[in-house]
């Protein structure tokens, strides 16, 4: 019973920890934004 | 409806905002103009002139008359009326604010302080530009003062209770601005003001540029923690969603307290007199206030996809779709959120040690803040404006205001985007910022900017019409749209997010550990500054 | 403080992106050089156009390839007003202003600095591209700011 009980804990766990899928592949792009246009200006720098 | 007299007074200082807005507003129009070399002043007016009157009045006096106003407001809603003193207080700062406010307007009109808004030494005002840029600032400090004064009694009398969130960044906010500006209030009143009186004859210019930008680099996060105080509060009520965590939204603004003072130096990267490890050190510090920005951004989302996922959106990105697009209390800040997008990009790039030699002075900054300042933090004080003013006002956002809304909004950005988007190519080509039109002889390398600043005129005419939608939109909602009461959309905590530790109030430790940052960065430079500085230098009046 | 899975990732990618761009420009800056100007050299602001070697602006042959420039920043002009080096060449800029703070900028190069009264602001740059390369003021410094410039040419 314990064990049962245990195991739907996870699940429900699991499943609200994978609402938030959505948000985490949002920021991600937003880093990812960051992350090219800090890149391209380096290459600048460095073409300079 | 909160307390009428504390309505007064934010509807008060919301009204100095929006007229130095409009008068900023004008100032703008006609630099992108005459910087694309499309109209030529009239002689008695400066190119430089105009610069200044849009510096001061839209980066100083709309920005903090809109952010004390709106606090006000705020703190009476969530702490209840203002007490005696505070209210007091508050008014005597309003008005020495606006005098000073008068005077510095008065002394630009007068063409006697063409010094532009960071009035960089040894260039010399009248006395009384600096007398007045004092006047706001200490007014300031006394709204300060009120807020917290109001948060004490109210601690006393709930008996320590945990601080309604809103009210907490408040504190928190003019906590930061307080700090913050005693570094500008010291270079003006034990430098400035002695030496263009006449009193010394010499001014020590690192030492006022330092000091200067020892409050320079926090007063961005001035204007940006009350449009984080709506994205974190207000959005979430707005959108029918809760507050993503209380805890993490207060240790966000913890983390600006920290570091967002002692990072001035990455304005002054390429100064001499300033060793470059002191530098370096100062850039890891700015990559430190990045990460409550990083935080912000996860919670934002966060509350978007729960509170559409609510709705009974679907799939990966279906959320997207339920957002309330149409209800411009939230299409405005949201569309300040998605500037802020390059806007932080653009940010990092700027404090990056010697990357700032890329960009430095060149449009690219100018192009910068006008999506930090005047895009993400205006877009935002905007969407606050076409609620919280009926609300003040005792009137309604009416269907057909909110449609206006929406069109000034889609106006602003697409102004924006071609302004600030010309200003990052063309000064990543080299085009120095605060430079009236010229082509350099018809240097070739000049004659390719051109184009790019006809494009900036372009957008700052889309940008002026916007402001004229604006000042519509707002005087309608104060004095003509019909009566009725409004809501002051207040979002609560979501049911399992965990509870807020009291640490998070705990005053004495964030100021202290602000303080020791701030002795750290800048103690042995600023010493060094001093004990190794060159003789000062006269005043000039080069206008 | 409890934090969400997903916000614990998205935090931590966050730091790790922050620290590997410091890392860069740190390397950059102490294993390579390429530090921002920051000459500590101090002058009397007062005295700069008569104190050597700012008493004779002039560009300089220093070594091979090597050219040493010294300007003179002031209102609303650089001295000297004439500069001319072969493709290659390396040249030090050292700069100071007899008024009121100006900036050094030469566009589409990494050539950028501000030139405090007071202080004497030093950068290299070596001119691969023939040209004629234009320097000019990039901090406002009076109603003649945007006259401020002069031009530096690269022969081929």
């Amino acid at each position: 019973m314990a064990q049962l009980q245990r195991k739907t804990n996870k699940k429900v766990k699991v499943k609200k920890e994978n609402e938030l899928l959505g948000t985490l592949l949002s920021v991600m792009g937003v880093g990812l934004f960051i992350v090219l246009s800090w890149g391209a200006v380096y290459l600048l720098y460095l073409s300079r | 409806m909160i307390d009428k007299r504390d309505a007064k007074l934010s509807l008060f200082f919301l009204s100095i905002s929006f007229l130095a807005l409009f008068i900023g507003a004008i100032a703008g129009l006609l630099q992108t103009l005459v910087r694309s070399g499309t109209i030529e002043l009239p002689l008695s007016i400066g190119y430089y002139q105009l610069l200044t009157a849009h510096g001061v009045l839209l980066a100083l006096i709309f920005t903090t008359f809109f952010i004390v106003g709106f606090l006000y407001a705020g703190i009476s809603k969530t702490m209840g009326a203002l007490y005696d003193v505070p209210r007091r207080t508050g008014w005597l700062g309003f008005v020495m604010m606006t005098f000073g406010t008068i005077l510095a307007t008065i002394f630009i009109l007068l063409n006697k302080a063409t010094v532009l808004y960071t009035f960089y030494a040894p260039l010399q005002a009248s006395p009384w530009f600096y007398v007045a840029l004092v006047h706001v600032v200490v007014g300031s400090w006394l709204c300060a003062f009120s807020m917290w004064n109001q948060y004490y009694i109210w601690k006393k009398k709930t008996n320590n209770k945990l601080s309604p969130l809103f009210s907490y960044m408040a504190v928190m906010t003019m906590a930061l601005w307080f700090i913050a500006t005693l570094g500008v209030a010291a270079t003006i009143l034990l430098q400035f003001i002695p030496w263009s009186i006449g009193w010394v004859d010499k001014i020590d210019i690192l030492i006022s540029r330092t000091l200067f930008w020892y409050f320079g680099h926090p007063l961005v996060y001035f204007w940006l923690l009350p449009a984080y105080m709506c994205w974190y509060v207000v959005i979430p009520k707005i959108i029918g969603g809760k507050i993503f965590s209380d805890a993490l939204a207060r240790l966000a603004f913890v983390l600006f307290l920290l570091f967002s003072i002692p990072v001035g130096f990455h304005h002054q990267l390429l100064e001499p007199g300033i060793s470059h490890s002191w530098k370096f050190f100062q850039v890891v510090l700015t990559f430190m206030v990045i990460v409550p920005s990083l935080m912000t951004a996860f919670s934002m989302f966060a509350v978007f996809e729960t509170a559409g996922r609510k709705k009974g959106a679907r799939g990966l990105f279906g959320w997207v779709k339920v957002l309330p697009w149409k209800d411009v209390r939230f299409f405005a800040p949201m569309m300040g959120m998605l500037i802020f997008v390059p806007a932080g990009a653009g940010g990092i790039i700027n404090a990056s040690h010697q990357l700032n030699q890329v960009i430095h002075n060149t449009l690219w900054v100018t192009g910068h803040f006008h999506l930090t300042v005047a895009s993400t933090v205006a877009l935002t004080f905007f969407g606050i404006a076409y609620w919280l003013v009926p609300y003040l006002s005792g009137r309604t956002l009416t269907p057909q205001m909110n449609k206006l809304g929406i069109i000034q909004t889609i106006m602003w950005t697409i102004g924006m985007a071609f302004m600030s988007g010309a200003m990052h190519v063309v000064g990543l080509f080299g085009a120095p910022r605060r430079t009236a039109y010229t082509t350099y002889s018809d240097h070739p390398q000049a004659l390719d900017w051109v184009p790019y600043q006809a494009a900036m005129a372009i957008g700052g005419t889309i940008l002026f019409l916007a402001i004229l939608l604006l000042i519509y939109i707002i005087g309608y909602l104060a004095f003509k749209a019909p009566i009725g009461e409004m809501d002051f959309p207040l979002g609560e905590v979501e049911e399992k997010a965990t509870s807020t530790p009291i640490i998070l109030e705990n005053w004495k430790l964030w100021v202290g550990i602000s303080a020791a940052l701030i002795f750290i960065a800048y103690t042995l430079p600023f010493w060094h500054m001093i004990e190794h500085g060159p003789p000062g230098s006269p005043g000039y009046k080069f206008w | 403080m409890h934090m969400h899975k997903y916000e614990k990732i998205w935090l931590w990618s966050g730091a790790v992106c922050l620290t590997v761009f410091l890392l860069i420009v740190g390397v950059s800056a102490y294993a390579m050089g390429n530090q921002p100007p920051s000459h500590m050299e101090t002058i009397d602001p007062k005295e700069a156009a008569v104190t050597a070697p700012f008493d004779k602006p002039r560009m300089t042959k220093v070594g091979d390839q090597e050219y040493e420039a010294i300007m003179l920043a002031q209102a609303f002009t650089f001295t000297p007003s004439k500069m001319t080096v072969p493709k290659g060449s390396t040249v030090h800029f050292k700069v100071t202003s007899t008024d009121v703070v100006h900036g050094f900028q030469i566009p589409s190069t990494n050539v950028n600095m501000m030139v405090t009264p007071g202080y004497v602001s030093k950068i290299s740059y070596t001119f691969e591209e023939p040209g004629k390369y234009l320097i000019l003021c990039n901090e406002y410094c009076g109603v003649g700011h945007q006259v401020m410039a002069v031009t530096l040419e690269v022969m081929s």
